[in-house]
């Protein structure tokens, strides 16, 4: 590789103007590509589900501080892509937002953290809690106003989440639902996009993750958290195991970790990451 | 198009001096790479999808509109059907926009403000399709939530697209316009023909072909744009009921579900875009080109 930039940079003595220029740009690009390449593998990549990867950016950071030399990398694409990923040797570490499944036992997981399945609904439906029959029949299309859940007269749209997602799944194991049964007006990704559609019409109920809704509140986002048969979701409830709606977070670990991404799974689980899970709104063991 | 006058001029200038043949060289091989990877991609959709179309039932996947990845049901019919509107929707909205600002801008504004105006109008033309989404999302299914409640669906999904597109085609209405424009005008001035009359009886007939293939290629980028289409268009999956009917887009599908499908799910997904490439060749075959005058 460094030989061919060089002969590539010995190309600056050329006669022709135009050779001299792709010598230039092509040694630049080689040396670029050569640095890239020769880049320590000492870092730490950690991929998998949208709603842990928040977390393990800050965990992240306070690591790389306490570990000089330590880099670790979050990149999201779902609990699917945490497992494949892990499976193939694609990362060190793989986030899944789910309990593994009984046929998972290829790699270790890690509990990290609670989470919660929390209803928002937007303030202008004027409801603040649902039982679980008022939510099934809302999904499934047979009460379509507020009004008929004490609130004002106004259509519900109702907001789903995509196939695959783990609160979809979460949400169709507790409320015994199958995907094809739900009727939504809309159907979103990533949690972000759920606040986001929540925020912008009227009338609209969806359900997430209760640390990104408590994070949400957190920064003032116009959306109304709702009780679950008198329970409010928060993140003192989720933890004290009153509301009923939860699951664990995990790392996992296929095996094929380094020396420095056991590291990073000891530090999340020992005292020092789980206070900064709870100082992130997350919610701690 | 280059006309044969600068082929001439270049063709002069040339020698077979070594920095041209490295230059042309370097050319071929640019032409060969793009070429290359566009085959590339084609194939590894071509090859993830294979498992889907090995099991996949044909008639359901053309036919149903019961797209249930977690029930082994692939139907893609209320998809396909939903890209079609939303990005006919699109060009309702975009075409009309396109046409006459740029009409205006040739024909109307004066120079100063016409040169400043299309640089702005350039400039917005690259805004990222993600913040056009956001001002959808923000302002536009607010508004049409009084009109279509609850506002995410399909003329959500048209009016923002049609705002991504609608930029880029008034750029090249622009352009096609100012073509050979001064003579035509000078002509038609010496001859007390009014503005409107040169306009509607000589220049938009006479672009009208090269319009049409401009809209063909936006049409393209139409079917392909994913993001700011999936933020407003609701994405649920079925044959729009009314007007103001949530709809999903293939490429919406690829892109909500790609991060969590596994297996089949994975190659039906990928059988999806190839579908997509599919509706784009279909359309650039069907639709006039614009190479022909």
């Amino acid at each position: 590789m460094l030989d061919s930039c060089r002969s590539f940079y010995a190309l600056r003595r050329a006669r022709s103007p135009m050779l001299r220029r792709i010598g230039f740009f092509a040694s630049a690009l080689l040396f670029l590509g050569a640095h890239a390449a020769a880049e320590p593998k000492a870092a730490v990549l950690i991929t998998g589900s949208s709603t842990v990867a928040p977390l393990m950016v800050e965990v992240a950071k306070a690591f790389e501080k306490a570990h000089q030399g330590a880099r670790v990398d979050v990149q999201t694409g779902g609990s699917a892509r945490g497992v494949s990923d892990c499976r193939a040797g694609l990362n060190q570490i793989g986030m899944i937002s789910r309990d593994p499944k009984p046929d998972e036992t290829d790699f270790r997981a890690v509990r990290i953290a609670r989470d919660g399945l929390a209803f928002i609904a937007s303030p202008d439906a004027g409801v603040s809690g649902l039982t679980h029959d008022q939510i099934l029949s809302v999904y499934r299309g047979t009460v379509t106003n507020w009004r008929e859940l004490g609130g004002k007269d106004l259509r519900i749209a109702v907001v789903s989440k995509a196939e695959g997602r783990a609160a979809l799944e979460l949400f169709m194991a507790k409320f015994g639902i199958k995907s094809s049964e739900i009727k939504a007006q809309a159907i979103v990704g990533d949690e972000e996009q759920a606040i986001k559609t929540v925020t912008a019409t009227r009338g609209s109920i969806a359900y997430l993750s209760v640390s990104t809704v408590a994070q949400a509140v957190g920064r003032g986002a116009k959306i109304v958290p709702l009780s679950y048969n008198g329970n409010s979701p928060t993140i003192a409830a989720v933890r004290s195991g009153v509301y009923p709606l939860t699951r664990f977070l995990h790392l996992i670990d296929c095996g094929k970790g380094t020396a420095a991404s056991k590291a990073f799974l000891d530090f999340v689980v020992a005292e020092a990451g789980q206070r900064f899970i709870e100082e992130n709104q997350y919610i701690p063991l | 198009m280059s006309s044969p006058r600068l082929v001439n001029a270049s063709l002069k200038k040339t020698s077979t001096s070594r920095s041209d043949l490295v230059y042309s060289g370097s050319l071929v091989l640019a032409a060969g790479l793009a070429l290359a990877s566009i085959c590339a991609i084609v194939a590894f959709v071509l090859i993830e999808a294979l498992p889907f179309f090995r099991a996949a039932s044909w008639p359901e996947f053309f036919f149903s509109p019961a797209w249930f990845p977690g029930e082994s049901r692939f139907g893609a019919a209320a998809l396909l059907v939903g890209t079609l509107l939303v990005v006919l929707g699109a060009i309702f909205v975009a075409v009309p926009i396109g046409i006459s600002a740029a009409l205006a801008l040739v024909f109307y504004l004066p120079q100063a403000l016409a040169s400043r105006t299309q640089a702005v109008v350039e400039v917005i033309a690259g805004v990222p399709a993600v913040v056009v989404g956001l001002f959808g999302l923000t302002v536009v299914v607010p508004l049409l939530a009084g009109v279509v409640p609850p506002g995410l669906g399909l003329p959500a999904a048209s009016v923002t697209l049609g705002m991504l597109l609608a930029p880029q085609l008034i750029v090249n209405a622009a352009e096609t316009f100012r073509a050979e424009l001064p003579e035509l005008l000078r002509v038609a001035r010496s001859l007390g023909i009014s503005r409107e009359t040169v306009i509607l009886h000589l220049v938009l007939p006479q672009r009208l072909r090269i319009l049409i293939g401009s809209s063909t290629i936006l049409t393209g980028r139409a079917i392909g744009e994913t993001l700011a289409v999936m933020m407003v268009a609701g994405n649920v999956i079925q044959f729009p009921e009314s007007i103001g009917s949530s709809v999903r887009t293939l490429n919406a599908t690829i892109a909500l579900e790609m991060p969590y499908a596994e297996g089949i799910h994975r190659s039906a997904l990928a059988a999806l875009a190839a579908l997509t490439f599919a509706v784009v060749l279909a359309l650039r075959a069907v639709v006039p080109g614009q190479a022909r005058r």
